[in-house]
């Protein structure tokens, strides 16, 4: 009986934040957000309590290349809004076509991140309150796994909402729920050996995404076009999730 | 002497009176909160999703955390159409620190497997019990992707890689 064959994959570890501005001015000079400010009363009170609860990430690259680092960082930082990892990823090819995968997320929880709470009337930059996500809430797909005639594809996926206020708070204040948010990573593993890696995200928030170690793929948000921001708060905390709807980033490995 | 006397009850009932609304704030209220949730948690918990789906809540693992002001507990659950086994919370908090976000797969060709959906939610004692499983009952319905949305989900970014396996779009290739 043939001994199997083990394959180690490159891990993911990804991060997102919202960056602070303490006030719209404060906004790079060319953004769209500007723009949507100006269109109604609501965008504007949805911008500005948007980038008033941003984070102020003590991130560097070194935290997301190593996944201990990684780890302590999530554990003891609450300058993120999301998170993913996809790690650890052996696939085994045994006989008989069988394959088993290895792999592993984030301890369960860890992928919701804070909502830094700041003082709205005095606009102090001191933060009295973190709070897990938008009322400590969101989700995330377990891995999947599909074994087809192309090869092995894994995908995870985490879901989190962003905001300053709460969901209900948001909805009354701006008319609109706290956006939904995703980050989704899909791993295709051919027969051949060649592997590809998908990273996909949704317009908000600012993202970095580190494969194996090193930097491959990064999202700024100040750089999103009117229309994609009209989509994401005009999304009323559902539609947001609509499939392709997101920038992404493929690389392959070869 | 009577004046002091006086000045001396009314003190002594205003620190009472300050005393049994710190008490109302920082324990009763906390214990009685967390009795209603304890029960609501430990019930069959069976939320509308449609006017003709609903789904059984299966809590996965329970985290009470104390602050200052109030207490919030966060808790992991899933949906599911068949009813849970009863929890007990104690021993899911214990559960929660296990390892199980490692995953084993065993799979042949032409096979799939469809994670499910893990839901998050913190219950907070900052408002009323009856407002709290209001908001959670809202949640579930917003953020439920059933296994068949998910499946959708996966064909549509997997066959994004299929097609585009014979057109690189990126020479990066990370060492």
């Amino acid at each position: 009986m043939p001994n199997p064959k083990s394959f180690t994959l490159h891990s993911t570890q990804a991060v997102g934040w919202i960056p602070f501005f303490k006030q719209l001015k404060d906004l790079p000079q060319t953004n769209a957000y500007s723009d949507y400010a100006k269109l109604s009363w609501k965008n504007k009170k949805a911008c500005d309590y948007l980038f008033f609860s941003g984070n102020e990430p003590d991130l560097t690259d070194s935290i997301l290349s190593s996944s201990s680092d990684f780890d302590k960082f999530l554990d003891k930082s609450k300058n993120y809004r999301g998170a993913l990892a996809l790690r650890n990823i052996i696939l085994t090819s045994n006989a008989n076509n069988v394959k088993e995968l290895f792999c592993e997320t984030l301890p369960k929880g860890k992928s919701i991140g804070y909502t830094p709470y700041r003082n709205l009337i005095s606009r102090s930059l001191k933060v009295f309150s973190y709070q897990k996500g938008v009322g400590g809430r969101g989700s995330e797909y377990e891995p999947s796994i599909r074994y087809d005639e192309t090869g092995v594809y894994v995908t995870h996926t985490v879901l989190f909402r962003i905001g300053h206020i709460g969901n209900l708070a948001a909805k009354l204040l701006t008319g609109q729920f706290a956006p939904k948010m995703k980050m989704r990573v899909d791993y295709e593993i051919r027969h051949d050996g060649h592997y590809a890696v998908l990273f996909s995200g949704s317009y908000i928030p600012n993202q970095k995404w580190h494969l194996n170690g090193h930097g491959a793929w990064s999202h700024d948000m100040m750089k999103n076009k009117l229309h994609e921001i009209v989509s994401i708060f005009n999304a009323n905390g559902k539609s947001s999730i609509a499939k392709g709807n997101y920038p992404s980033h493929k690389i392959d490995i070869l | 002497m009577n004046g002091n006397t006086n000045t001396r009850q009314q003190s002594t009932w205003a620190f009472r009176l300050f005393f049994q609304a710190l008490k109302r704030l920082f324990v009763n209220n906390r214990k009685e909160f967390l009795g209603q949730l304890t029960e609501y948690l430990q019930s069959d918990m069976l939320v509308p999703l449609t006017k003709n789906e609903e789904r059984f809540v299966h809590v996965k693992s329970y985290d009470t955390r104390h602050y200052f002001l109030n207490i919030e507990v966060f808790i992991s659950f899933e949906l599911h159409k068949n009813k849970g086994a009863q929890v007990v919370l104690s021993a899911l908090a214990k559960k929660a620190a296990k390892e199980d976000h490692k995953y084993h797969f065993v799979i042949e060709p032409g096979l799939e497997i469809t994670g499910g959906q893990l839901l998050y939610y913190t219950f907070s004692n900052l408002t009323s019990f009856e407002n709290n499983r209001k908001d959670f009952i809202q949640f579930i319905q917003e953020e439920y992707s059933s296994i068949e949305d998910i499946r959708e989900e996966n064909t549509y970014y997997w066959n994004i890689l299929k097609q585009s396996k014979d057109n690189n779009t990126t020479s990066e290739i990370p060492e």
